[in-house]
């Protein structure tokens, strides 16, 4: 994926992942390096700052497969606050696609 | 590189930061290598993939101070946090280091002037003590002591905006620090960690 695309779009996906129902680091990891190509240490340090800054709580839970893992969970304020920001993300997408496509007579 | 030897260059690199938050990191990069291994991946292919534990360590201090120097409004232990963000950023990148020319020369500057001040209001104490007080017991000339009095006042107070000034100054020059090595680290996160072009 071409890095520049990158910035802050990562990070939209993780809140949006967690959004829909809490997540532990590997899963995260995988459901987003199944669409887009991620190196895996780029994934921890977004968690760790988004959960620094308020964004997740985290609470342990016992696994089968090893250590407890730690989940991560929007906060009320980050609930709306990533709600808005889902929705202004679809805004731009669907402007900035329709300037993509956009047919303006014959190509020169 | 096996965990063992992943996890030791991680508490090496993170040694700066408390102990207990170095515990929580490796906690967490020891739960993800044991998910990543049940889902059936070979050890050393997901410690590759993680990348080098040392930019990792050193990304972490770096927003960790970034964020702890946020978080205190208090000057000192802001100016030490943010101090400890530009060390681990340089640590992180070496193009960083042309950040320190503007930090150092600019907080020289801050140093030299809160230095200034200091020695001002000395100065001004030491002749209000020995040169302005004792004319009022020894002369009869009260408007000319009265005039000196109030000059030294004037120059209090001048000094004491000068210091005033130079904290808001100083708290804003931080915060414009901390704001760009934050962006900075957002866009390494992403571009940078791909070191590992497997």
């Amino acid at each position: 994926m071409n890095p520049q695309f990158n910035k802050g779009v990562i990070e939209m996906c993780v809140l949006a992942l967690v959004s829909q129902r809490d997540h532990y680091g590997y899963e995260l990891v995988e459901r987003i390096s199944q669409k887009i190509e991620i190196s895996e240490g780029t994934i921890y340090p977004i968690l760790r700052r988004l959960t620094q800054e308020n964004y997740f709580e985290t609470y342990l839970k016992e696994s089968n497969e090893g250590p407890p893992r730690k989940y991560y969970r929007l906060t009320p304020t980050a609930k709306t606050m990533t709600e808005k920001l889902l929705n202004e993300w679809t805004d731009f997408k669907k402007n900035v696609d329709s300037i993509l496509t956009a047919k303006e007579g014959a190509k020169k | 590189m096996k965990k063992l030897e992943f996890i030791n260059q991680l508490r090496q690199n993170l040694s700066s930061l408390p102990k207990a938050e170095v515990d929580d990191i490796v906690r967490d990069q020891e739960e993800y290598i044991s998910d990543a291994v049940a889902s059936g991946r070979a050890e050393e292919d997901v410690i590759a993939r993680i990348g080098d534990p040392k930019s990792l360590a050193q990304s972490l201090v770096a927003q960790s101070r970034v964020q702890a120097a946020q978080n205190t409004t208090n000057l000192i232990p802001k100016a030490r946090n943010t101090w400890a963000a530009v060390v681990a950023f340089i640590a992180l990148a070496p193009i960083n280091f042309i950040l320190l020319f503007p930090v150092l020369g600019i907080w020289a500057a801050m140093v030299g002037m809160a230095f200034a001040i200091f020695g001002g209001f000395i100065g001004t104490g030491a002749a209000l003590i020995h040169y302005v007080l004792p004319t009022f017991a020894s002369s009869a000339n009260y408007a000319t002591s009265f005039a000196r009095l109030f000059f030294i006042l004037g120059s209090f107070a001048m000094l004491a905006f000068a210091a005033g000034v130079l904290f808001f100054v100083a708290r804003a020059f931080l915060t414009a620090i901390l704001a760009y090595i934050k962006s900075n680290l957002n866009l390494f996160k992403t571009l940078g960690d791909g070191n590992v072009q497997s």
